[in-house]
């Protein structure tokens, strides 16, 4: 029986092995990944607003969260519009799109780690 | 010159360098995607889930973090996909009392095997097929098996993978120990 390959040894194996194996794909496979790739580059948010808007931007957001809180402390029918209708009026476009949306509020849970992400570059720029 | 202008150009500038980013890692996405599926058209979808993810929620930031902010999406995927078929063995077990109850049985449907639970016949032939280092990463626990590929394919180190994985860095450190181990021992049985 052949020694115990240590743990480098054995990472530098399957390593390779595993670089090897993305050449095994084949051209249908290929294709299928290159589609993937052009549907998601279809996704690509067309804007984005300036950083001078972001005070403007957050002000709006501000004003929206205290007119929702109004709201659900009294939350009697502004006139004869429905719940829906009335906050589709006081929330913006790209708040109604977070509320309807799994994928923006997944982007929300992941907040946490865009921010230590941010740390660790941070501490990396200034450590170097 | 117009504002327009140069505005497009980085619009076009930003589109081919994410186009470039997502075609280096798209194999590597599909391959981590397909250990933990064990099955192309899904792992096929989990890449493009993966790939949507990110365009739409993290391509406006620093290209130096795309990488570990794709594998954040993706490794989010792969626990929803594992969590989806937990849920669905323990619905199984459950209803098979209920469903040998019904006459299934010229049903061909009712009767094929299931990829997951193939009679050891079959495994033997798909372990040949699918090569011994595709077997022993397979039956790693998933945690372990993304830990791994992480750290020693991907390169990342234990903080960005803990960060990547959404757990400590000792976890990390506990799991690729783990996975080490059964590495180990599984392919150098085979050598």
């Amino acid at each position: 029986m052949s020694s115990l390959p240590d743990t480098d040894q054995l990472s530098e194996r399957i390593r390779a092995q595993l670089d090897d194996s993305l050449q095994d794909y084949d051209a249908v496979t290929l294709s299928r990944l290159n589609q993937a790739r052009q549907r998601a580059l279809e996704a690509l948010p067309h804007r984005t607003a300036p950083r001078w808007q972001w005070p403007a931007i957050g002000f709006a957001a501000a004003l929206s969260l205290m007119l929702v809180l109004g709201w659900q402390r009294n939350p009697e029918p502004i006139g004869d519009a429905s719940d829906s209708e009335w906050m589709a009026s006081v929330l913006s476009d790209d708040e109604m799109a977070l509320l309807a949306s799994d994928d923006e509020l997944e982007m929300f849970q992941n907040l946490e780690f865009y921010a230590w992400l941010e740390q660790q570059q941070d501490w990396d720029g200034s450590s170097s | 010159m117009t504002m327009a202008e140069p505005a497009s150009a980085d619009a076009k500038a930003h589109r081919s360098a994410l186009d470039r980013f997502l075609k280096e890692v798209e194999r590597k996405a599909l391959r981590m995607a397909e250990l933990g599926t064990r099955n192309r058209e899904d792992a096929m979808d989990l890449v493009q889930e993966a790939m949507l993810g990110f365009v739409r929620h993290y391509a406006r930031k620093p290209s130096d973090q795309w990488a570990p902010l794709f594998y954040r999406v993706l490794d989010s995927r792969l626990q929803d996909f594992h969590r989806r078929q937990t849920v669905r063995r323990r619905w199984r077990v459950w209803l098979k009392p209920f469903a040998d109850d019904d006459d299934h049985g010229n049903d061909p449907l009712a009767q094929a095997a299931d990829a997951e639970t193939l009679g050891p016949a079959h495994q033997a032939q798909g372990r040949q097929a699918l090569g011994e280092l595709d077997c022993a990463l397979q039956a790693l626990p998933p945690r372990q098996r993304q830990a791994f590929l992480l750290r020693i394919w991907e390169g990342f180190d234990g903080a960005m993978t803990a960060g990547i994985m959404g757990c400590s860095e000792g976890s990390v450190k506990t799991h690729l120990s783990r996975a080490m181990n059964t590495l180990r021992e599984r392919l150098e049985d085979h050598r």
